[in-house]
């Protein structure tokens, strides 16, 4: 963990670089960043029930803590739903605040409707999908000619992704956990 | 595509493989008729940002089908050969040139969110082909042609481009099945560092995603009285024991059984391991979902049942055996 701090550093000392305009520099470099530094990318091999899991947690709240993202936000990728639940409620532990993001056709079972997905018109993204357009474009918000076009089932606070009830605009291949101080 | 709502990626951690997620086709449903490759379709036009018909790129794209149809007139079952490939006179080049190509075939419906289901169905109609004609979608072509030219490029057969026959409700057609591997979406992890924590991480699966990956030194336990026994060829994966609800009736019946089976062997095994005094005689790690079925049919006494990213819990309550 010590070398994300590092990492974000170097990038942002590379963009406060490029933004000097005395520095000379070729306008149309749009690089800078990129090239200040790779980010690390860093595999381990921890074998079952040696506590990964809850480690990565620790450590991740004291990166967030420390100030080392400058506001960033973690990610934490599960393979299922229900673990995203439970990285919610153990990051919660930690005084962290989590999310659970989870993609549109995932169950949302509501009192009302227990088929209920997350997306509460599943239909309009299988058309969007089978003309190949984006779906986020073609079905939830778009700004066309100077009108913003809206999802029916949109609401602001589903639109910035912070509501429960409604969460149309929701994507992700996998369930994700985005957390923050 | 990331939300925006989530803002700027400062660290990305998977947890748990991930590779699997990224393999695209193995269900056999990425399929494209050969009839639909045919070049001498009307549905095979390249369309400019105003939607005008390209005919520069048309023709370009009509070229690089005809090379392609050539080779599947003459192509067996099986995937397509690099030799027959090259025959044809097929390069790299050409294939990721028409793949990108095959994407300026499909013109901009004109969806719109909030759009009514009616006016949308209308919009799509226009831009699709009449019912009844063979279509190959744009997408999946051009995902063709990157699997044509990375064979090219590495002078190897198309694996991911298998031709085979597909039944339809006209009867059986040939068509290619792909298969191929997707990249991780540069909206979580382009500039991001990546944590990835895997027990059975393999450097060979995950470098294929993240070429410039450090492999850490593996961390395992001490484990001087653990005997492994594997039983191979047992239904152990989730689906085998909890299928979804969409599953097939005689799927979820087999699971069922299984899971009496299962239940039925832990029950026994937690008797061969029974010690006076001990806390806990069976261990038993699985699947979520599976723990979750064998708790709901009653377990035995002092044995205990987690999932597999609880199992450190369980650990440091002082489980005696596993399962």
């Amino acid at each position: 963990m010590a070398a994300v701090p590092a990492y974000w550093t170097a990038v942002d000392a590379a963009r406060e670089a490029a933004q000097d305009a005395a520095e000379d520099r070729n306008p149309l470099d749009f690089n800078t960043a990129a090239r200040a530094a790779l980010p690390p990318l860093l595999g381990l091999p921890v074998d079952v029930g040696l506590g990964k899991t809850s480690r990565a947690r620790t450590a991740i709240a004291g990166l967030l803590a420390s100030g080392g993202l400058v506001g960033r936000k973690v990610v934490y990728a599960v393979p299922r739903h229900d673990l995203g639940v439970e990285q919610v409620a153990a990051f919660a532990g930690l005084g962290l605040r989590a999310m659970l993001w989870k993609g549109r056709t995932a169950p949302d079972p509501s009192a009302e409707n227990p088929d209920q997905l997350m997306c509460l018109d599943s239909e309009a993204t299988f058309d969007a999908l089978e003309v190949e357009h984006p779906v986020e474009q073609s079905c939830c918000k778009v700004k066309c000619c100077g009108e913003l076009h809206l999802c029916a089932h949109s609401t602001p606070a589903a639109i910035s992704g912070r509501s429960r009830k409604r969460r149309p605009r929701r994507s992700s291949s996998v369930p994700m956990t985005a957390c923050s101080t | 595509m990331k939300p925006e709502a989530i803002g700027t990626v400062g660290l990305l951690v998977i947890d748990e493989a991930f590779w699997q997620s990224g393999l695209r086709g193995l269900d056999g449903k990425a399929t494209l008729t050969q009839d639909g490759l045919e070049p001498g379709r009307t549905s095979l036009s390249c369309y400019g940002a105003k939607g005008r018909i390209d005919m520069g790129a048309t023709t370009d794209l009509v070229a690089a089908r005809n090379r392609l149809w050539k080779a599947l007139q003459v192509a067996e079952p099986g995937p397509l050969r690099h030799g027959l490939l090259e025959a044809v006179g097929l390069t790299p080049e050409d294939c990721r040139s028409a793949a990108t190509l095959e994407r300026r075939r499909m013109r901009d419906a004109g969806l719109l969110p909030g759009m009514s289901p009616v006016e949308r169905r209308k919009r799509i109609d226009k831009v699709l082909p009449p019912p009844g004609e063979p279509w190959a979608p744009p997408g999946r072509c051009a995902t063709l042609w990157l699997i044509l030219a990375e064979a090219l490029e590495n002078g190897q057969d198309a694996a991911g481009a298998e031709l085979g026959h597909e039944r339809t409700d006209s009867g059986s057609v040939r068509a290619l099945r792909l298969r191929w591997r997707s990249r991780l979406r540069a909206g979580w992890a382009a500039e991001a560092p990546i944590l990835h924590l895997d027990a059975t991480l393999r450097p060979e699966l995950v470098q294929t995603y993240l070429p410039l990956i450090d492999i850490g030194a593996p961390v395992t336990a001490r484990q001087p009285h653990v005997r492994i026994r594997q039983v191979t060829g047992s239904p152990t994966s989730a689906r085998g024991l909890t299928p979804g609800p969409d599953a097939p009736e005689r799927d979820r019946k087999a699971a069922a059984s299984r899971l009496r089976d299962l239940a039925a062997w832990i029950a026994l095994r937690a008797r061969q391991c029974h010690r006076p005094g001990a806390r806990i005689d069976l261990l038993v790690v699985g699947q979520k979902a599976a723990i979750d079925a064998l708790r709901a049919t009653g377990l035995p006494p002092r044995v205990e049942a987690v999932h597999f990213n609880a199992a450190r819990a369980a650990s440091t309550a002082g489980a005696t055996s596993a399962a």
